[in-house]
């Protein structure tokens, strides 16, 4: 479902390995990602590289996880595709998710907070 | 141009609309074919959520058909009615931002139907629902 990489700075990059995130998906991905921020890891990356669909059950898992870490940390997502950026932009949510190109901006975003 | 019946469950939602996709490619393409996928897993998503409340053994009949200028989608269950108070038959209503703002982790589902589809009709009969999608091809 994710696989993790803890970069030196502090910032947690969770790459999501499912390619369609839905009603069927999303549940997993979110208790799986909640796991992370519980255990300490708030400041987040979500590389959605791999997602090539991502329906309203998807974006609502990261809603939930954005409402997780709260102002304690940070969480953005990175590498969307097309499909994705659409879904983003029909639900206003790429004004609510800061949305990087990829982790390497994203990351660097981060670390100049 | 395509007719099948799908499962009431999640996971065949998403086999669903891949087929479905994959037939709708002949006549959609680019934006407008992945708005299309995202209206097709929206509505079938909220008859199993809504309709059915994830009841097993339920079954969505769905009808793909081309029309002039498009696609047309229906899809019928026979499950609860939608509210009468939904205006989601109401295409002429103006995109309504507020649905989306502040972030609830839910809600969206009608909405985004609504913005990817061209048209959108409800139909309630005496013992079945049936939502039809009409998706056309800006000139």
């Amino acid at each position: 479902m994710i696989r993790l990489q803890h970069l030196p700075a502090g910032t947690t990059i969770v790459t999501v390995q499912t390619s369609r995130v839905t009603a069927a998906t999303a549940p997993a991905l979110k208790q799986a990602i909640s796991e992370v921020i519980a255990a300490g890891h708030l400041r987040v990356i979500v590389d959605m590289a791999a997602v090539s669909f991502l329906d309203s059950s998807g974006l609502g898992a990261l809603v939930g996880l954005l409402k997780l870490v709260g102002s304690r940390g940070d969480l953005v997502v990175c590498s969307l595709q097309p499909s994705v950026v659409q879904m983003f932009g029909l639900t206003r949510m790429d004004k609510v998710f800061r949305i990087f190109a990829d982790t390497n901006s994203a990351a660097s975003a981060l670390e100049q907070v | 141009m395509l007719t099948m019946t799908v499962p009431a469950a999640y996971d065949e939602i998403d086999q669903a609309a891949v087929r479905l996709r994959t037939a709708a490619a002949s006549v959609l393409e680019g934006a407008m074919l992945d708005r299309f996928e995202l209206a097709t897993v929206e509505a079938l998503t909220n008859i199993v959520r809504h309709a059915y409340r994830e009841e097993p053994d339920r079954k969505i009949n769905v009808e793909m058909i081309e029309v002039p200028g498009g696609l047309a989608l229906h899809l019928c269950d026979t499950g609860r009615a939608a509210a009468s108070d939904l205006n989601l038959f109401i295409v002429d209503a103006a995109d309504d931002d507020r649905i989306f703002e502040g972030i609830a982790e839910s809600g969206r589902g009608l909405e985004l139907i609504r913005r990817c589809a061209s048209e959108v009709e409800y139909r309630q009969g005496p013992d079945y629902n049936q939502l039809r999608l009409i998706f056309i091809i800006p000139l």
